[in-house]
C-alpha cells in the first residue's frame, strides 16, 4: 500500500535525522570518587529526567560533569577547577529542571562528604 | 492551498526543537514539563483506517498523519506548546473513483501550568496540569476547520516504582468546521476527550548509576464525545522504550465501542514515535 509506504519512509528520515544528530560527543562518565558535591533528587523516575537534571546541572558556570545515579536519586558533579558552587544555585538548577531537590553535601578534605 | 510534501517534511524535521517529554504515553497528554529554558520535540506517525457513509454513498480512507509536536519551558512549572499535523489521505469511494489529498490539520498551540507537584521520594511522584490554548485555522482546504477553536484541559500523571498512571480531559468549543468530517473533533460540534493510561516499567526492574534505558509496556482507554451524540472508546495497547537521549514508541488503536454518525468511523490504527534528544 502506498500509504504506508510513506510511512515508512517517513520513519526511515526521522531515524536517519537522529542518528545523524545524536551521540556526536562522548565524555567518560563521571567517577563518583572524583564528585565534589552531591545533590539528592526526589521526583526523577526515568533517564530522560536524568538527562536533563545532568544538561541542567552543567549548564550552570563552574561545573565541570555531572553524573545521575537514578538509582540513588543523586546527582554527582565536579567543579571546574577553583570554582566552588554555591547550595543555592545547585538547588535552584534542579528546581529548573522540575524537580525536588533534597540534602546537598559537599566532599571534605578527607574525601567523605559532609 | 497548494502543500509541497517534501517541503512540509524538512521543515517539520528541521524545527528547533532540543529535548523530549519524557515518560508519556502516545494518546494521554502527561502533566510533566521540559524545565526552564529547554525545548521539547516529539514526531509521530499514524497510520489510520476509517470507512463511513456520507450522501454520495459509503467510502473507505486510508489517513497518514505526520505530527511534530514542540515545547518549550517558559518556567519550570508554564509550558508552551505547538503542533504541526501533517495529513496524506487516500480516498476511495466504490461508487466513484479514488482520490488522493495532503495538507495540513488545524494547529493547536497552547499553555500547560503546572499547578501542582508532589515529589513523594527519589521516584515517586504526582503532578497535575491545566492546559488551555486554541486551535489555529492552517486554512489548507479539506483539513481545516477555518475557525479558531478554543479548548481547556487537565491532565495528571502519578509515577510510583514501575508503574505509571496518567489521566486527561479535554473540551474543544468548535467555532467552525463542516457537518461531516473525517475526525474526531474537526466537526462543528464540540469534542470532550477523556484518556486514561497505565504504564509498566518492564526493565530494568531496579533503577541503579547505571541506568540509562528503561523499556514500559502502557494501554491506554481514550473516550471521544462529541456535543452531536456521537462517542466512541478506544483500547490503546503499546510499548515504549526510553534512553537518555533517545525514545521510540509503538501503538495501535482499536475501537472498542463506537457510535458514530456524524464523521468516518475509525476501524483500527498504528501510530509509530520517534523522538530525539538533540
Amino acid at each position: 500500500m502506498k500509504t504506508l509506504s510513506i510511512a515508512a519512509l517517513l520513519l526511515f528520515t526521522i531515524a536517519l535525522v537522529g542518528c545523524a544528530t545524536t551521540g556526536s560527543t562522548t565524555k567518560a562518565p563521571l567517577d563518583p570518587a572524583q564528585a565534589d558535591v552531591q545533590v539528592m533528587i526526589k521526583g526523577m523516575s526515568c533517564p530522560q529526567c536524568a538527562n536533563n537534571i545532568k544538561d541542567i546541572m552543567e549548564r550552570v558556570d563552574g561545573v565541570d560533569q555531572a553524573r545521575v545515579d537514578l538509582g540513588a536519586g543523586r546527582v554527582l558533579i565536579a567543579f571546574t577547577e577553583g570554582n566552588p558552587i554555591s547550595e543555592d544555585e545547585l538547588v535552584l538548577a534542579v528546581k529548573d529542571a522540575g524537580f525536588t531537590p533534597g540534602e546537598v553535601s559537599y566532599k571534605n578534605e578527607k574525601g567523605g562528604r559532609q | 492551498m497548494k502543500w509541497s510534501a517534501p517541503l512540509m517534511i524538512f521543515i517539520a524535521i528541521l524545527m528547533p526543537a532540543m529535548r523530549t517529554s519524557a515518560q508519556e504515553v502516545l494518546y494521554t497528554p502527561s502533566a510533566t514539563s521540559p524545565g526552564t529554558g529547554i525545548f521539547a520535540l516529539r514526531q509521530n506517525v499514524s497510520f489510520e483506517s476509517f470507512d463511513g457513509m456520507r450522501a454520495d454513498g459509503p467510502f473507505e480512507l486510508d489517513q497518514l498523519t505526520y505530527e511534530t509536536a514542540i515545547a518549550y519551558g517558559v518556567t519550570a512549572d508554564l509550558t508552551l506548546m505547538g503542533h504541526l499535523p501533517l495529513v496524506f489521505r487516500d480516498f476511495s469511494e466504490p461508487a466513484t473513483s479514488n482520490s488522493k489529498s495532503f495538507g495540513m490539520y488545524d494547529l493547536p498551540v497552547m499553555l500547560k501550568y503546572r499547578f501542582f507537584q508532589k515529589d513523594l521520594s527519589n521516584i515517586d511522584t504526582v503532578r497535575m496540569s491545566l492546559l488551555g490554548g486554541v486551535e489555529l485555522p492552517s486554512y489548507s482546504d479539506q483539513f481545516s476547520s477555518e475557525s479558531f477553536d478554543p479548548f481547556i484541559g487537565w491532565a495528571m500523571t502519578m509515577i510510583k516504582g514501575r508503574h505509571g498512571i496518567g489521566a486527561h480531559a479535554k473540551y474543544k468549543w468548535n467555532t467552525g468546521g463542516d457537518p461531516y468530517e473525517i475526525d474526531f473533533g474537526a466537526g462543528q460540534s464540540d469534542a470532550i476527550r477523556l484518556d486514561g493510561s497505565y504504564l509498566y516499567r518492564i526493565d530494568p526492574v531496579e533503577y541503579t548509576i547505571d541506568t540509562t534505558k528503561s523499556t514500559y509496556v502502557m494501554i491506554e482507554l481514550n473516550q471521544r464525545y462529541e456535543t452531536n451524540g456521537d462517542y466512541e472508546t478506544l483500547l490503546s495497547p503499546g510499548i515504549l522504550i526510553e534512553a537518555q537521549t533517545w525514545a521510540a514508541e509503538l501503538a495501535i488503536r482499536l475501537p472498542i465501542n463506537q457510535h458514530v454518525d456524524h464523521r468516518a468511523q475509525l476501524d483500527w490504527a498504528v501510530t509509530f514515535g520517534l523522538r530525539f534528544t538533540f
